[in-house]
């Protein structure tokens, strides 16, 4: 464990990015545990009277247009954005890698399968398919969440049919097959384990792209409703005043959005450039 | 040249028997009764019992496929609730405005992304490297509808350049006759310059900020594809036979790193027609997305599929165009097929 | 010396990589000279510097490498100072290259034709009207059969031997006074090889074309070549003119390289292994002959900076005791 950690110290050490990104990674985490004990203000408590202020000391960055704190709105959004997020890849990868696995290592009629319903989601613009998803499912959090990860189903799918098709002509396992292992058994303690690495990067860009994806969609008003603090639902309710100059209303959400994606970007990033500089774009 | 496209026709009809199905799973296999969606949250019981009947609802399964085929066959996508016009209708005055915005946002991220990731290329760790690198990961980051606003802030309310966010054309102007329905080309067809600059200054910041999103997947590619291909042996050998920088560069690195560049538009066409809709709703663009935007917020739920179907046939033609410009510049292509 | 102005001059030449692991120095203080329409064999191990040497000539080294001393002269300029431009008019007007992955070093999607066309519009002065007649020219000349047609083929349409072809016709297109061949057979089977090498050779004498054959052959070394200049880690060790290296080699190496090079009738077991490897040339502390390590025939006076002295007619040797 310790050799594991030290390790870990030094690879990280040697990619500052990586690092930088993981530290954002670990404070939007515990913005997201903490959340409500860091508010500084109610998230859905409204005053009119201080509707639309710029930041200012009580309000670090400045109230909406029914006055609440923004500032304690991004905390909040912060969970919930992240929580569909996770959600999200945790669904994709679980549905999606499986899939792949047993369609690269099994070939096939399953490969066939696997590999025909994933091309036909990606026929799709992926977002207008997320789009027609929770329309017809119907406008609530979890529709987004079923819908964003069945988007990004087809690509853990690729990621893992193609390592698991190389590995299962690998030696270690033919010898776990010659030691009597079932085939169900080695997928999942011999293949699955060596395409972590890969899939963790994988897991990690998704991450970010799901966060704007369900920014997006609740941009557009679908899934969460207002009064629910999300960054998208806020951009949007900041759209209309940023053209009468009111612009903190939007930029915080935002900026906030922005940053989370590129956390997840870049941790991805240099995951990969650590797994394999091979691929290194 | 034929048979290249012939091919890749034939490629491509398995995508659209997914497309059409994955609609029909969506229009009619939904939970809960269809037809109350279609007939709207304000329909009477007999509002809904005809609208099952009309859509064919009270049949069985296959059946009800066949049907659905029969009526895309014949441009039968159903009626919006709010106008009780056919969505098809609507959709066809509406795509014009789409297709304009996407592919000049598209013209224009080509036009940066391309160069930039070639100069990138030829000069490794130089400023434009390190501009390339940045705006590659940071354009990933943005979210499209985020961008848009910050440009419209900065451009609109502080600079004052640009004009109000509020559709094609300024209520001053009225749009040029119909050609194209590009506005842009149909007021330089009518030779109506003012009209076609009108619309130009209108599509502006929605076409900079879709362009800004694609930039960035469309520079790292090429920078990627360059830099492998300029280490390439025919590039030393070609090199070794004195040909010039020139010549190296764009006629032989080039088209041959544009190869795995195309396979990459494939994927941004993908987040361009995503990005489309939030850009449409951003500047009040009167494209597709945002009737479906609108249709959404209404509960009509005809429009909505509508704008599914056609977004994904657009998509389809685009990675047609794609595959087939690969079959050009690739001969050993045309052979594996 | 078999020319008093020898067409390329090589002289003390050395050249380092800069690498993550070190400062490699791939090349130290090499001489060599080859006079017009004379073969000259670069013969050595892999990793000796034979290509390094070609390449540096070229100036197509390497980004991370450095020409650190020395001197190439050919026709009376010394490559080292010419710019970029002077180089890119010189290669394939001058000095032409062909190497050992013909259909690699093909433009992939490019027909040949037009990649031939390239070449000539680039240095010859000839108008483009001729250009498809002069291509279709140089593809019979170089042995292609139906030469019009395959002008349009593609690389992957073509065989190795074929496309091997099509590098020496680029190669000589414009008649250049050195071609300097890297590793010309080694991607092709043997009877092509064969051929290869007969019409590089039957090309070269007939437009008085100077040829730096690059191989770890030394029986390919020994059949076409008129001098070979023997390479050891970076280092000439021997240089002598083809029959006399054979029959009086005067460095060790040599004579373990011909040892161990099978000739028709030597049997299997006669072929003596050369012991030990190539000395690892990032080490800081190389001896100043680099060979020594591998040599029986070591002494303490081995570890004095090497000379390289003449030991008959434009024989030379690096060695304190050659044989």
């Amino acid at each position: 464990m310790n050799a594991a950690l030290r390790h870990l110290r030094y690879v990280l050490g040697e990619n500052l990015v990586t690092l930088a990104a993981f530290a954002l990674f670990v404070v939007l985490v515990a913005v997201a545990v903490l959340g409500p004990w860091i508010e500084p203000h109610d998230p859905l408590a409204t005053d009119a009277m201080h509707a639309l202020t710029p930041p200012s000391a009580a309000h670090w960055f400045g109230t909406d247009a029914v006055g609440r704190d923004i500032l304690s709105r991004i905390i909040a959004a912060t969970r919930l954005d992240l929580g569909i997020a996770f959600a999200a890849v945790v669904l994709s990868f679980a549905i999606g890698a499986l899939a792949g696995l047993a369609a690269g290592y099994f070939g096939g009629w399953t490969e066939r399968v696997v590999g025909r319903a994933a091309d036909t989601i990606m026929a799709f613009p992926l977002f207008v398919l997320a789009m027609g998803i929770v329309a017809a499912l119907g406008n609530t959090t979890p529709n987004i969440v079923y819908a964003t990860a069945i988007i990004n189903m087809p690509l853990y799918a690729r990621v893992a049919r193609t390592e698991a098709s190389v590995l299962r002509q690998a030696g270690f396992v033919e010898a776990a097959r010659l030691g009597g292992n079932s085939e169900a058994r080695i997928l999942l303690a011999q293949v699955l384990p060596n395409t972590m690495p890969l899939l963790a990067v994988q897991m990690s860009l998704t991450m970010g792209y799901a966060i704007l994806n369900a920014a997006g969609l609740s941009f557009i008003g679908l899934g969460i409703s207002p009064p629910t603090p999300e960054w998208g639902i806020m951009v949007a309710e900041g759209a209309s005043n940023i053209i009468s100059g009111e612009w903190w209303v939007a930029l915080f959400p935002g900026l906030a959005l922005m940053l989370a994606v590129f956390c997840f970007n870049l941790l991805g990033d240099g995951l990969r450039d650590l797994i394999d500089p091979r691929r290194r774009t | 040249m034929s048979r290249l496209i012939g091919s890749r026709l034939l490629a491509a009809i398995p995508g659209v028997i997914g497309v059409v199905v994955i609609t029909f799973v969506l229009t009619r296999a939904l939970p809960g009764d269809p037809a109350a969606y279609f007939a709207g949250p304000a329909a009477t019981e007999q509002a809904i019992a005809e609208i099952r009947h009309s859509l064919g609802l009270d049949r069985s399964l296959p059946e009800q496929f066949f049907i659905y085929i029969e009526d895309l066959a014949h441009g039968r996508l159903g009626n919006s609730l709010s106008t009780g016009q056919p969505v098809i209708e609507e959709l066809v005055t509406r795509l014009p405005a789409s297709i304009e915005l996407t592919v000049l946002a598209l013209l224009l991220s080509v036009a940066i992304a391309v160069p930039l990731g070639i100069t990138a290329a030829q000069r490794p760790n130089s400023w434009v490297d390190h501009l390339c690198r940045i705006v590659s990961t940071a354009g990933v980051s943005l979210p499209t509808f985020f961008t848009g606003l910050l440009l419209v802030y900065v451009f609109y309310y502080l600079l004052g350049w640009a004009p109000a966010p509020l559709g094609r054309l300024d209520l001053v102007y009225s749009p040029p006759p119909a050609r194209t329905g590009f506005y842009i080309v149909d007021g330089l067809l009518a030779g109506d310059g003012a009209t076609a600059l009108a619309a130009l200054r209108q599509i502006a910041l929605p076409a900079l900020t879709l362009a800004i999103f694609t930039l960035a997947p469309i520079a790292r590619m090429t920078r990627a594809a360059m830099l492998s291909v300029l280490s390439s042996d025919f590039i030393r050998a070609a090199r070794a036979n004195g040909l010039t920088r020139r010549r190296i560069v764009y006629v032989y690195a080039f088209r041959n790193a544009m190869l795995p560049v195309l396979t990459t538009l494939g994927m941004v066409f993908s987040f361009l027609l995503g990005a489309n809709v939030l850009v449409e709703k951003v500047f009040a663009w009167p494209g597709i997305g945002s009737y479906a935007i609108e249709a959404l917020i209404d509960s009509d739920y005809a429009p909505v599929q509508g704008f599914v179907l056609a977004m994904a046939v657009v998509y389809i033609l685009l990675n047609l165009v794609i595959d087939i410009l690969y079959g050009v510049i690739d001969p050993r292509a045309t052979v594996a097929a | 010396m078999s020319e008093l102005h020898p067409l390329l001059s090589i002289s003390d030449l050395s050249v380092e990589f800069r690498t993550r692991s070190g400062t490699v120095r791939a090349l130290e203080k090499v001489s060599l000279d080859v006079g017009r329409g004379e073969t000259v064999a670069l013969v050595g191990e892999s990793g000796s510097g034979k290509s390094v040497t070609a390449y540096a000539l070229l100036g197509l080294l390497d980004p991370a490498a450095r020409i650190t001393s020395g001197h190439i002269m050919f026709g009376g300029a010394d490559l080292r100072g010419l710019g970029e431009r002077a180089l890119e008019e010189m290669r394939g007007r001058e000095v032409s290259l062909i190497s050992q992955n013909p259909r690699g070093a093909l433009n992939p999607i490019r027909p040949v034709g037009k990649q031939l066309a390239d070449v000539l519009l680039r240095h010859a002065s000839i108008a483009r009207t001729q250009v498809q007649q002069r291509v279709v020219e140089m593809l019979a000349k170089v042995g292609i059969p139906d030469p019009a047609r395959r002008a349009a083929a593609y690389p992957f349409e073509l065989s190795g031997g074929m496309c091997q072809r099509v590098t020496i016709a680029l190669a000589l297109a414009c008649s250049p006074s050195l071609l300097i061949a890297d590793e010309p057979t080694t991607g092709l089977d043997v009877t092509t090889q064969a051929v290869v090498m007969d019409l590089l050779a039957e090309l070269a004498g007939a437009s008085r074309m100077a040829t730096i054959l690059i191989t770890h052959d030394l029986a390919l070394a020994g059949e076409y070549a008129d001098r070979i200049v023997v390479m050891h880690a970076g280092h000439v060790v021997e240089s002598a003119p083809t029959a006399e290296l054979f029959a009086r080699p005067r460095h060790p190496y040599t004579a373990k390289l011909i040892a161990a090079t099978p000739k028709p009738d030597t049997r299997l077991a006669d072929l003596a292994a050369i012991p030990g490897n190539l000395p690892d040339v990032r080490r800081a502390d190389l001896p100043h002959c680099r060979y020594s390590a591998r040599c029986e025939r070591r002494e303490a006076r081995c570890e004095a900076p090497l000379p390289l002295v003449a030991v008959g007619q434009s024989h030379m040797v690096a060695c304190w005791q050659p044989l």
